[in-house]
């Protein structure tokens, strides 16, 4: 549990706590109940996706205030589906994808297509992509998670990206369209 | 572009994907639904103590069939709990202990609980470990008693946390135990602890014992040994 825990005894991380609670609270439950569909199993979620925050508190530090809001809606949304999972509710993820249609290069960002294709891909991808990109987990911490071996949170992970970057080039957005 | 701008993108873009997705999740809802008290006051104690605050019993009916693993830690608990009641008739100490120190095993965190209520303990002593590893200095204490804590660190910030809960209060230690062993020693003349000892470099172990006749619960937890951990344990006098 430490160090973020410990970490928690400054003043300044129990404020920050306080208004992560203040700001996101009622987001972070109303995305648990749509998951849950359930009052009691949301507030466990909300409950459970705090003591992660805590557990992890020395990363949120480094969040800055504009990505805090999706970065704790992610943690209470995989808590959520995990919940979900060992109520035996979510049996299996879809594999297929079938992306919806995107306007184009010419009308639409890379950035924006992108943020699209992640909205609709495969949960199974979207999932690792997540705890490895965003929450920054290792690919040890991700597959007993996930209950899966090391080497297939590798592979989902890189044909996540893969799935991804494909896309974005067959539709016409290279590498350079991102404008990085 | 090479593959650490993409994964430095693709971070931003899974997070904005996450936004736009709870948005659409709430859209259209004015008011969150009412949370029921007693979620009202969990979450209140875990922000109110971070860290003694945030073990939460799941036993409600609904959540005992969770997981089979959640059943069977509740179960090994209780299997605990059972044990000790055994020895209540034999033992008056024993009592004290059961009734005032009781620990819960979950999928991802251990709890200690503490229930001060009615115990004869001072809750107005200072205690503190009077041996450190090497290295390792105060860095900050909370000397909130009768719960209070302290912080040692050495040159390499690793920390060494203490803590304790006596007296009149109440209050549980949770902590992580999904990168340690757990088991029971004993510790100093015949006082039973339980030693978490880390699995992990990135984790540290972790030393719980109740002290039965100063009616404490304590806590020691930091990246050493678990022989630095009893020693730093056994060390621990008032001050």
């Amino acid at each position: 549990m430490p160090p973020g825990l410990t970490a928690l005894e400054l003043e300044t991380d129990r404020a920050l706590l306080q208004q992560i609670y203040d700001q996101y609270e009622p987001r972070m439950y109303r995305v648990a109940l749509q998951v849950l569909k359930s009052s009691a199993l949301a507030e466990d979620a909300v409950h459970d996706a705090f003591l992660k925050l805590i557990k992890h508190f020395s990363e949120i530090r480094k969040i800055s205030c504009k990505e805090l809001e999706p970065f704790v809606v992610i943690i209470v949304k995989r808590t959520a589906l995990d919940l979900l999972k060992q109520e035996k509710r979510l049996t299996s993820l879809e594999d297929g994808w079938d992306p919806p249609a995107g306007s184009g290069p010419e009308t639409e960002t890379a950035y924006h297509r992108l943020v699209e294709l992640i909205r609709s891909m495969p949960d199974t991808y979207r999932e690792v992509l997540e705890l490895r990109c965003v929450l920054e987990w290792s690919n040890k911490d991700i597959a007993r998670r996930l209950s899966l071996s090391e080497n297939a949170v590798a592979v989902r992970l890189m044909r996540g990206k893969a799935l991804l970057q494909n896309k974005l080039e067959q539709e016409g957005y290279g590498r350079e369209g991102f404008g990085i | 572009m090479k593959d650490s701008e993409f994964d430095a993108l693709l971070r931003s873009a899974l997070l904005e994907a996450a936004r736009l997705d709870a948005e659409a999740l709430t859209e259209g809802e004015t008011e969150a639904p009412p949370r029921s008290l007693e979620y009202q006051a969990e979450m209140a104690a875990l922000l109110r103590d971070p860290i003694r605050g945030g073990a939460r019993p799941k036993v409600r009916p609904g959540l005992w069939r969770r997981s089979r693993l959640f059943r069977s830690a509740a179960c090994l608990a209780l299997g605990a709990v059972l044990c000790l009641g055994s020895a209540v008739t034999f033992s008056p100490s024993a009592r004290a202990w059961v009734v005032h120190f009781f620990s819960q095993r979950f999928e991802d965190h251990s709890a200690f609980s503490f229930q001060g209520d009615g115990m004869d303990g001072p809750d107005d002593v200072l205690y503190r470990p009077t041996y450190l590893p090497a290295g390792y200095m105060e860095d900050r204490s909370q000397d909130d008693l009768p719960k209070d804590m302290a912080i040692y660190v050495n040159d390499q910030e690793q920390f060494l946390y203490f803590s304790y809960m006596a007296g009149n209060t109440a209050g549980t230690f949770a902590v992580d135990n999904e990168h340690s062993t757990e088991k029971l020693i004993t510790i100093g003349k015949d006082c039973q602890a339980h030693l978490l000892e880390t699995i992990s470099p990135d984790y540290p172990s972790f030393l719980i014992w109740m002290d039965e006749e100063k009616g404490v619960a304590f806590l020691i937890d930091g990246y050493v040994s678990p022989e630095e951990l009893i020693r730093v344990a056994e060390s621990v006098q008032a001050q």
